[in-house]
């Protein structure tokens, strides 16, 4: 039987704020951590000084009576697309190697006024473009249930550190499932709210109407504590909506609760154990009232299609600024501006970088704009109104977060197609800007040798019920033992 | 016919300011021929009346009083640049002007 964790950032919060330790033991113990997996290549560009000092500083306003915050002394990895002024933010790209940003991400000055321990920063997907980390200019992260299998991506690095029990949260971004995948495929806890509601302010941009900062951790009690810090308006994103944060609404009963069944969610391609865990799943909390009721969501099947377009359009446009001029790595070509730029960019991006820039610039160009990209944007539409049809006879939609659980590093990276269809079940609540949890839902035996792999269950709720889903999340976990569950070589002892 | 070839990247590439050299757009032309053959559900849907979905999320103008606050300082947000004269982003000469 796997070992299980039995920690979280609020029992770490409530432990140092009884005198059983101080902030800076925690930290200690969490660079400690660190060090000790850092054969995981979960983080890139550790600072340990200023994360004592940080603690310190934490210590003393405690000593001097100051109220301390709501995440006051809980370590929260930064994935490495979070601005951290003074922290290298390199986004798993050697473009940007070395760049320290000059401001703070509003996310980030949030979790600063909480009190928390921001640790930057986690490993990633190159740009965050990809599904298992193996996009990441400086190695992949590895999964700590099976070393040879990928985390997922593109925020392999936050959800490993959760994983590992290397901090008990962190922040993650999630454009097509970045947050989701990875939390299935490491078997922690990852949500992506509704679009909007978490300022993108500090977040390096690749698909600016697909992007959501998003929390990791290893139960919905901690997802609520990081979710209610960084939600809310922000005066410096005009995309996030003029509302207060996302607080938790805790309803424990879920009689009468209606669980939409997507059939296109559970065809075929579903891997047999993962079909098995999360019926197994959906059991539990009809176990607690809940009822089943079938739905349909026609243009699913379109969804990997229309993401591919509407996602490098808008990251061709995003990416453009990295030009050797303003910031990053420069190389000078043959001394004219644009092979200065073209040289910068060839030397810096790696292959599926260039290779989504070069399909959204494509999909943009004259002659395409409008039966590629023009039709994705309908398309989108289409896919948005089949959740609304849907939510008229449910209120939650629960399907496997994967089609299958981690894959071996190496099997998807030579067929961009096979890589991108990863991404088939999380697309979808992406492109409708909807909210959606990926929890724990259990293991399957891997292919080979006696390795288990975890499953994903994800749930999705109509735009701006973030609170709902989080509260039918939360009652899944109080009847339920699969957050608790940890990689079989690691250690039970909490993280500090 | 392919809807892409290693022309189409070639010029994609030069609106993208990327270099590829000859065998990277002959992968890259491969590439896209099997990525668009696997899109082709999506351009043969009918989306007569449909409008298109721009952005997501609740669509509502978010404002912000119209009031002065402090900017970034300059010499902050010039520190990251790779060439800088004069508080200036030096760039290679862009203009020719025959000298």
């Amino acid at each position: 039987m796997s070992p299980t964790f039995d920690h979280d950032g609020v029992a770490l919060r409530q432990s140092v704020l009884d005198g059983k330790r101080r902030v800076q033991e925690v930290a200690q113990a969490t660079l400690d951590a660190i060090e000790a997996h850092a054969d995981l290549n979960a983080f890139l560009a550790i600072e340990p000084e200023a994360v004592l000092a940080r603690a310190a500083q934490l210590d003393d306003s405690l000593a001097a009576g100051h109220e301390p915050g709501a995440l006051f002394g809980i370590p929260v990895a930064l994935k490495a697309n979070l601005c951290y002024e003074g922290h290298e933010v390199n986004c798993g790209s050697k473009l940007l190697a070395g760049y320290r940003p000059p401001y703070t991400a509003t996310v980030v000055k949030r979790l600063l006024a909480a009190g928390a321990l921001p640790i930057s920063a986690t490993n990633m997907d190159e740009f965050a473009m990809g599904s298992s980390g193996e996009n990441s200019a400086y190695g992949p992260t590895l999964n700590p249930w099976a070393r040879e299998y990928a985390p997922g991506g593109s925020s392999s690095g936050s959800s490993v550190a959760v994983a590992a029990a290397m901090v008990p949260m962190a922040l993650g971004s999630d454009t097509g499932g970045s947050v989701r995948q990875p939390a299935s495929f490491c078997g922690v806890t990852g949500f992506k709210p509704s679009y909007g509601r978490v300022s993108r302010y500090g977040l390096v941009a690749f698909g600016s109407s697909l992007d959501q900062i998003s929390p990791l951790a290893r139960s919905v009690r901690d997802i609520d504590l990081l979710t209610t810090c960084i939600s809310g308006a922000d005066p410096a994103d005009s995309t996030c909506l003029a509302q207060g944060p996302i607080l938790p609404e805790t309803r424990e009963d879920i009689r009468g609760l209606k669980l939409g069944i997507p059939e296109q969610s559970f065809g075929e391609g579903l891997d047999d154990g993962v079909r098995a865990r999360v019926e197994e799943a959906i059991e539990a909390l009809v176990a607690l009232g809940a009822e089943r009721v079938p739905i349909s969501l026609p243009h699913s099947e379109h969804a990997v299609a229309t993401y591919y377009v509407v996602a490098t359009a808008e990251a061709s446009s995003n990416l453009a600024r990295f030009d050797g001029v303003r910031f990053g790595q420069r190389l000078e070509g043959d001394g004219s501006l644009a092979a200065m730029m073209a040289a910068t960019r060839e030397a810096g991006f790696g292959d599926e970088v260039k290779r989504r820039i070069l399909l959204g610039t494509h999909v943009l160009s004259s002659g395409y704009y409008e039966a590629w990209y023009g039709k994705a944007q309908r398309v989108r539409t289409l896919i948005l109104r089949d959740f609304e049809r849907a939510f008229e006879q449910c209120d939650t939609i629960v399907c496997p977060t994967s089609p299958t659980p981690a894959f071996r590093f190496g099997e998807r990276t030579a067929d961009p197609i096979a890589m991108y269809l990863s991404d088939v079940l999380t697309v979808p609540a992406s492109l409708a800007g909807l909210p959606a949890i990926s929890l724990p839902a259990g293991v399957v035996d891997a292919p080979t040798g006696s390795l288990a792999l975890p499953v994903g269950l994800q749930m999705i709720a109509p735009a701006l019920a973030d609170a709902k889903l989080l509260n039918v999340a939360r009652v899944f976990q109080a009847s339920t033992d699969f957050h608790r569950a940890a990689p079989p070589t690691f250690a039970q002892e909490p993280c500090a | 016919m392919t809807e892409a070839n290693t022309q189409s990247v070639e010029k994609c590439a030069a609106l993208a300011r990327l270099d590829v050299t000859p065998e990277e757009a002959r992968q890259l032309s491969a590439d896209f021929d099997r990525i668009f053959e696997a899109f082709r559900g999506l351009s043969e849907l009918d989306v007569t009346d449909v409008e298109p979905m721009i952005g997501a999320g609740k669509r509502e103008n978010v404002l912000r009083e119209d009031r002065t606050a402090e900017s970034l300082a300059t010499a902050k947000l010039m520190d990251p640049a790779p060439k800088v004269e004069d508080d200036l982003f030096s760039v290679p000469k862009t203009v020719d002007t025959g000298s």
